[in-house]
């Protein structure tokens, strides 16, 4: 009777449970937060790599934007600025329901809807303004 | 300061920086390498990019540490693998101020 009493502590199971959920737009806007979160990191741990060859001789920065020219960088890289930007205006929608804003059922939906919107247009936008696309 | 409150702090921080930050790195392919030099071994070159990345890998280290805690289970190897991103955000760090500063 005691040992019911005591808090389990080590043994609890963790949230969230994406295997039995049913995907929503604001679960898979919640989630794809976290994943492009993670491959962001990646990036910018690698980052220094970049920087190294860029800066190291005019050949080895030649053999970098020889690279960053291929076309199969080029859709990494889109991808990537897709979810640099994604990550930033659904970062902005955390803000703001950490601030109390908009966390109703309703404005939850509009504000997700509103995310997907401008990240895919910032992103389009950026890619077609430096010439890539 | 509360991991949340330092989290949403850097969080904000991100807006700008990830915006000044695109303006230089997506022109980076017509930059010429002695122009790219000169930027970076200047003083407000250096040290924008050592405290714009710092930032970066600040915000970074803390929600890898939210996102292994709410997936790793195992008490023991969810304090171990935090630590080894904690390592690995400050040996990313050391380093670009390294090739920063050897320019």
């Amino acid at each position: 009777m005691y040992r019911l009493l005591i808090m389990n502590t080590t043994n609890r199971p963790l949230s969230p449970h994406l295997q039995i959920y049913r995907p929503q737009l604001t679960s898979v806007l919640s989630i794809s937060h976290r994943m492009t979160g993670f491959a962001l990191s990646l990036i910018i741990l690698f980052s220094p790599i970049i920087i190294y060859f860029l800066t190291y001789s005019s050949e080895t920065h030649q053999i970098m934007i020889s690279i960053f020219q291929s076309i199969f960088i080029k859709v990494i890289f889109s991808f990537a600025l897709f979810g640099l930007l994604y990550h930033l205006c659904n970062g902005i929608r955390h803000l703001a329901w950490d601030a109390g804003y908009g966390l109703d059922l309703d404005s939850s939906y509009k504000s997700g809807y509103a995310v997907l919107a401008s990240s895919i247009t910032f992103t389009l936008l950026i890619l077609i303004f430096t010439g890539a696309l | 300061m509360e991991h949340w409150k330092l989290q949403r702090i850097s969080a904000i921080l991100m807006i700008p920086i990830v915006v000044l930050s695109l303006t230089y790195i997506m022109n980076i392919t017509s930059i010429p390498h002695e122009q790219l030099i000169n930027d970076l071994s200047s003083i407000f070159g250096f040290l924008t990019s050592v405290i714009f990345i710092g930032f970066i890998l600040f915000h970074s280290s803390m929600g890898l540490e939210v996102i292994i805690e709410d997936y790793i289970h195992s008490q023991g190897l969810q304090n171990n693998v935090i630590s080894i991103s904690k390592l690995l955000h400050i040996i990313s760090f050391f380093l670009t101020v390294l090739i920063l500063a050897s320019i």
